[in-house]
């Protein structure tokens, strides 16, 4: 169990590697908090929270619309960005990204975090 | 004699608590803060009027008593056996200090020497923590089990309470049986994954396991999540402003769109709590907030009685008859709100408590009964 967390952390370490990067979080499905390392003004509780509902509720939307797979949630601030995609079947992955940030890339490397975690799962 | 241990919950398991002047063994998975619950246990005694000793193999006492001052528990005149201080080079400043290193064969004979000295020399009644076993496992679970079972008499005579702490490294049943054997209690606590959620436990005798969480305000019973729901305009998001500690909403003109978050931690009590819409356009949300509840609040606005039917297909909608659930009968402050035991018989529902969120009444009651009611005591 000790190795399971340690590859959770591993998971958000890499992304906060990448410049853009400047906090992520692991969210369940129902919207609890597993592991984070956003801001500490942040409240990451109620964040995982609003992500679950953001993430459910797009997820639902897609499919009432008939638009294919859902891919992820953008949220676009003046200041900033954070992005939600689903990883596996029961939870979520969080970034918060600078307003600048290269997109592409923080996409490429949050689906390959996000098959990691579904796989850890 | 049942003493406190500070923890309701644990006391309620063992009977009203543990035994005075006897042997308690905590055993304990590595994923499990041991020492900081054994130390909730001892400044409560302490508080109580107990004399407190320490005997720490592996820690200094410095690293304690931060750790207990950082919990704000209570440590007054705190003897510390100190078996480690002169293994790690450092000057010990309890008398009780052990002088051969930890590590060699004869230390737990060594130990329990300066053990037996504290005891004799400290009054009485008094409280024990043995931090920990597992320092000595190497000499085999025998010759320490015959040991403590010697010490029980000496538990006796000078009104001592000892709470032996044994982390199980994978240790062979037959080994740990002996150990079980020379104790008067033994009370486990262990951790359990679900779904990436890591939640430890207290258990005894086979009870229910009871979860709990060591924050800042010292052991708490832990619920992951709670969900509140009930009708529109019936409260619930005052319910959730009112009964915890930090929360947010995601509203529109007064009214819920998505969902309300907040964090109780108080009275022993931590918990997630997820507020949902009330209005039926909104319904779908309430199958995205409601997946891996604990526990259900349903609140009910007292003056509507015309809105129950809706509060009871919400229940249904969440499935939340298959799990525990409180009613809240909410607005009782006003002057046409229908007495809780009325509501109870319109609603046909087992569990109706009045409140009102506006004046923080009746919440904090209905929130313990709906952790009893999911921890099944």
């Amino acid at each position: 169990m000790v190795e399971k967390r340690k590859e959770l952390e591993n998971i958000l370490k890499g992304l906060g590697e990448l410049g853009d990067v400047i906090g992520s979080s692991i969210v369940r499905r129902d919207g609890l908090l597993i592991a984070s390392n956003l801001p500490s003004e942040v409240n990451a509780k109620a964040v995982a929270a609003m992500a679950a509902a953001i993430v459910g509720t797009s997820e639902t939307s897609t499919k009432e619309l008939d638009i294919g797979e859902f891919n992820q949630v953008i949220v676009n601030g003046s200041n900033g960005q954070y992005v939600s995609v689903g990883a596996g079947g029961e939870a979520i992955l969080i970034c918060l990204i600078k307003k600048t940030a290269n997109l592409g890339l923080v996409l490429l490397e949050m689906e390959r975090s996000a098959k990691k975690l579904g796989r850890i799962i | 004699m049942k003493i406190s241990t500070g923890i309701e919950k644990l006391d309620g398991l063992l009977g009203g608590g543990i035994k005075s002047d006897s042997s308690i063994l905590l055993l304990t998975d590595n994923l499990v803060d041991k020492s900081s619950f054994a130390q909730h246990i001892l400044s409560t005694r302490n508080l109580e009027g107990d004399k407190c000793l320490y005997v720490t193999t592996s820690k200094l006492p410095s690293h304690i008593t931060k750790n207990m001052y950082e919990y704000g528990w209570e440590h007054k005149g705190l003897v510390f056996i100190d078996c480690i201080s002169n293994t790690l080079k450092e000057k010990p400043k309890s008398r009780y200090a052990l002088k051969t290193n930890i590590t060699t064969p004869k230390a737990f004979e060594e130990t329990l020497k300066l053990f037996k000295q504290a005891l004799k020399d400290v009054k009485e009644p008094k409280t024990v923590i043995f931090d920990s076993l597992e320092t000595f496992m190497g000499i085999g679970a025998e010759k320490i089990a015959k040991e403590l079972e010697e010490l029980k008499q000496l538990f006796e005579d000078t009104k001592t309470t000892c709470i032996y702490l044994l982390t199980d490294w994978g240790y062979e049943k037959k080994e740990l049986g002996k150990i079980y054997n020379a104790m008067d209690t033994v009370i486990n606590l262990s951790t359990v994954e679900k779904k990436l959620l890591w939640m430890n436990y207290f258990q005894f005798n086979g009870s229910p396991k009871i979860f709990f969480q060591i924050t800042q305000t010292g052991v708490n019973l832990y619920v992951p999540k709670i969900l509140i729901t009930g009708p529109f305009h019936s409260g619930k998001s005052s319910t959730v402003h009112a009964i915890s500690e930090k929360s947010v909403s995601v509203d529109r003109l007064g009214t819920t769109v998505s969902l309300d978050h907040g964090y109780i931690e108080k009275k022993g009590m931590v918990c997630d709590v997820f507020g949902t819409p009330g209005q039926e356009r909104f319904d779908w949300i309430l199958k995205i907030l409601s997946r891996d509840i604990w526990g259900v609040i349903l609140v009910v606005d007292s003056t509507r009685p015309e809105t129950f039917d809706r509060a009871k297909e919400m229940l249904a909608q969440i499935k939340g008859y298959e799990i525990p659930f409180v009613v809240f009968a909410n607005k009782q402050d006003l002057p046409k709100a229908l007495k809780a035991e009325v509501i109870k018989k319109r609603l046909g529902l087992p569990v109706v408590i009045g409140t009102s969120a506006i004046k923080n009444e009746g919440l904090e009651e209905g929130l313990k009964l709906l952790f009893d009611k999911i921890f099944n005591i």
